[in-house]
């Protein structure tokens, strides 16, 4: 490995840390400075040290050393708890975090804010403790042990095992997990030195020693310890059997793995799980209680399982975004002078990684707008009977195989009529389409490409990220944007998205004698269409549900099959591109299937219409729709 | 260079075999609607979709025979995902550069198939 593969590792693991500090240092503002919460938090700064000193980033380090040494005086009880100390370890961490940002970009860490940060961090310290004491301490060098022994041609039975573990790069501890792991074939595991607890928080400097039991001859075994990649030295002597109990086993280390590989992984038990399915499904014959069908049971039931772990590794707990969310609202507060009050509810719902990583944006974008756009001046909301400070509530649901995310605020609300208005002043709509526009729809004016002014992006968000640019990425992990709303009693946008971004729930429906999957995720609602509901207008079929009246297309039509009767199908709901309601109306639903989607390849990739294309069980092919983006005309 | 070579329509081609990932019998094409007119549609390749081009209709061959058995030829690399639908007749030998975009093969003149240029001309062909 690189300096840079390392430098991603670093980066992850860092950003991680610091997520969590941050959520706790925001739990410490709320209620008064818990011990536990702060030995916690001094356990991430601690970590984050260690592994921006490996990295030789001694700007950052340096940093966390005194961040550490903070709130080692407040837990001691030598500085108090005051708002200014927990406004410097915020400040702290936001710190460390640009610094980390900074890395990621391959640029030098440090910045100007760094030094004088640290100053008056050092101010506090000073107050308390003799000059010198909060020097970051200096890597003890490892003294090196003798090299390889000799190795006796007897079967070792207990040995000991003293070894160095490479200290070429960052991460000794995760490499001694892995010469843990290996040694751990070699034989069993009976004690390890420094113990396994000590290994996961860092506190690691390269030297180990194990007591094994082995079958195999002392000369292999030394062969097998030599030729360990990650062992710098080593020696093996004989040893008698420790009367203590055995080690814990090695699988309770914890080891990082980067996420394309674990993806490499998942993707090979997808199609391991398809291949059984094909056999399954070529066994039709056998009698159900056959040998050979309860082993096709079993292998996919594990499967199943294994795909269901692996999956269950990428989840992390919402909490990791909460504080980016909270500092973005507090900057903007602050700036904008409108005191907020930012509620997290749903902080534990644990999400796929890559996923969140892919809404931080939209969701800052969301929670920015919500301030700046959504809520009203403290006089306006006072004049209006509402509370001086605004609400912001970020909601993070999961029920069954749905995930959404809900940003909602007590402002002013969309305005249908306003905002027809603005759509037409930027040439977006005609008056005309302005009147014929449902107000419910008129919401979805804000997420058309140019509704908002560069000017009033780069104002709200910094980032030049706009409502079109949320809806467009929220839709690209395969869900969707709704938004409600009513003038005067505030906003709520719903991020509807895929519990899992592989395996997607989804409707198998038939039109012109094709099966398709559509997205359950993509759908509000789905119902069966009579003759009577729909009527003809302008050469367009419309369909009358309770008081709507909702354009419908035959997918037969718009994909150009075999047409069937019409206003004998299913309709399906959903909400094009455009924020129309739509019917899509197809011959049948033939039943729910979970199914791996995988985007069209080459030359299909930009085809509109499709989210992608999965391998059914018996080897056949199904296309998967993207009802938004079908060309209805 | 290695070369697998075929006809069209009467016309002898090649393309370098560093671009192919695999040849296998053609199986069953899941037509794509609303795919351009030179993708027959997806087939089935180890647990995943593969999108097939239609090598005549890209070459404009005139011929309006029924499309008869054939070969799929997986692309490699940046193109994975894509593939070529090739006569059943595919055969592999080396050749040495002739004018631009021909290889001599066996003493005759074969015109040099350009992977990625089909399927963009794929995506774009109507």
């Amino acid at each position: 490995m690189d300096f840079s593969s390392y430098l991603d590792l670093f980066v992850t693991e860092a950003r991680e840390h610091i997520g969590v500090a941050s959520a706790l240092a925001a739990k410490e503002d709320e209620r008064e400075a818990g011990d536990a919460g702060l030995r916690e938090l001094f356990r991430h700064v601690h970590s984050v040290k260690g592994m921006a000193a490996s990295m030789g980033f001694s700007a950052m380090s340096s940093l966390a050393h005194d961040a550490e040494s903070l709130m080692d005086l407040v837990r001691q009880g030598r500085i108090a708890p005051k708002p200014k100390t927990r406004r410097i370890l915020c400040d702290a961490l936001a710190c460390l975090e640009r610094m980390i940002d900074r890395a990621e970009a391959r640029q030098p860490v440090d910045d100007g804010e760094r030094a004088p940060l640290q100053e008056s961090l050092r101010g506090l310290l000073r107050g308390t403790i003799e000059p010198g004491a909060a020097e970051p301490v200096a890597d003890p060098g490892g003294s090196a042990l003798p090299a390889g022994t000799r190795a006796p041609s007897t079967p070792a039975g207990c040995v000991r095992l003293a070894l160095i573990v490479s200290r070429n790069g960052a991460f000794p501890s995760v490499r001694a997990a892995v010469v843990l792991g290996r040694l751990s074939r070699l034989g069993t595991l009976m004690r390890i030195d420094p113990p396994m607890a000590a290994l996961r928080t860092g506190r690691f400097d390269g030297r180990l020693q194990v007591t094994l039991v082995s079958d195999l001859p002392m000369r292999t075994l030394a062969a097998k310890v030599a030729a360990l990649p990650e062992v710098d030295n080593f020696t093996l002597v004989p040893a008698e059997a420790p009367p203590e109990k055995i080690a814990p086993h090695v699988s309770n280390a914890s080891l990082r793995v980067k996420a394309d590989r674990l993806d490499a992984i998942i993707e090979d038990v997808l199609e391991l799980m398809t291949a059984i399915g094909r056999v399954d499904s070529g066994l039709s014959v056998e009698s159900p209680g056959s040998p050979l069908a309860n082993a096709t049971d079993s292998a996919r039931l594990l499967a199943r399982r294994a795909y269901d772990g692996l999956v269950d590794m990428r989840l992390v707990p919402f909490e990791v975004a909460t504080h980016r969310l909270r500092r973005a609202a507090d900057e903007l507060s602050r700036r904008l002078g409108k005191p907020v009050e930012l509620e997290v509810v749903g902080e534990d719902v644990r999400i796929d990684r890559s996923l969140l990583e892919r809404l931080m944006d939209p969701l800052l974008h969301m929670v920015r707008n919500a301030i700046d756009h959504g809520l009203e001046s403290p006089e306006a909301r006072r004049a209006a009977g509402k509370p001086a400070a605004g609400r912001v509530r970020v909601e993070v649901l999961r029920q069954a195989s749905r995930l959404a995310i809900v940003v909602e605020d007590d402002g002013s609300g969309l305005d249908p009529r306003r905002l027809k208005q603005v759509a037409i002043e930027r040439g977006l709509l005609t008056p005309l389409e302005a009147v014929r526009l449902a107000d419910a729809e008129a919401l979805s004016l804000i997420t058309l490409p140019g509704f908002s002014t560069v000017a009033e992006t780069t104002e709200v968000s910094g980032r030049g990220v706009g409502m079109d640019v949320v809806k467009h990425a929220v839709e690209a992990t395969g869900g969707r944007l709704r938004i409600e709303g009513r003038r005067g009693r505030g906003a709520r946008f719903e991020l509807v998205l895929p519990p899992t971004v592989a395996l997607v729930q989804t409707y198998v429906v038939r039109a012109g004698g094709v099966s398709f999957a559509v997205p359950l995720a993509a759908l509000s609602r789905m119902a069966p269409m009579d003759d009577q509901g729909t009527t003809w207008r302008d050469g367009r079929r419309f369909w009358n549900v309770g008081s709507e009246e909702v354009p419908v297309w035959a997918l037969s039509d718009v994909l150009g099959l075999a047409t069937a009767p019409q206003g004998s199908g299913m309709a399906l709901i959903a909400t094009s591109a455009q924020g129309i309601t739509v019917g899509i109306e197809v011959d049948e639903v033939v039943g729910r299937r979970e199914i791996v989607v995988r985007p069209l390849p080459l030359p299909l990739s930009t085809l509109p219409g499709y989210s992608g294309a999965a391998v059914m069980d018996d080897g056949s092919i199904v296309l998967v729709l993207d009802p938004a983006h079908l060309p209805l005309s | 260079m290695d070369l697998l070579y075929f006809q069209i329509g009467g016309a002898p081609y090649a393309i370098p075999l560093e671009a192919i990932a695999d040849v296998s019998p053609a199986g069953p094409v899941h037509p794509v609607p609303l795919s351009p007119p030179a993708v027959l549609g997806l087939a089935e390749r180890r647990g995943r979709a593969i999108a097939v081009i239609d090598l005549r209709s890209l070459l404009d061959d005139p011929e309006t025979e029924a499309r008869g058995a054939g070969n799929v030829m997986r692309l490699a690399g940046p193109l994975e995902g894509a593939a070529l639908f090739v006569p059943a007749e595919v055969f592999s030998g080396s050749g040495t550069p002739a004018t631009s975009g021909h290889v001599w093969i066996d003493g005759r003149l074969h015109a040099l198939l350009d992977a990625e240029a089909l399927v963009k001309r794929a995506a774009t062909f109507h």
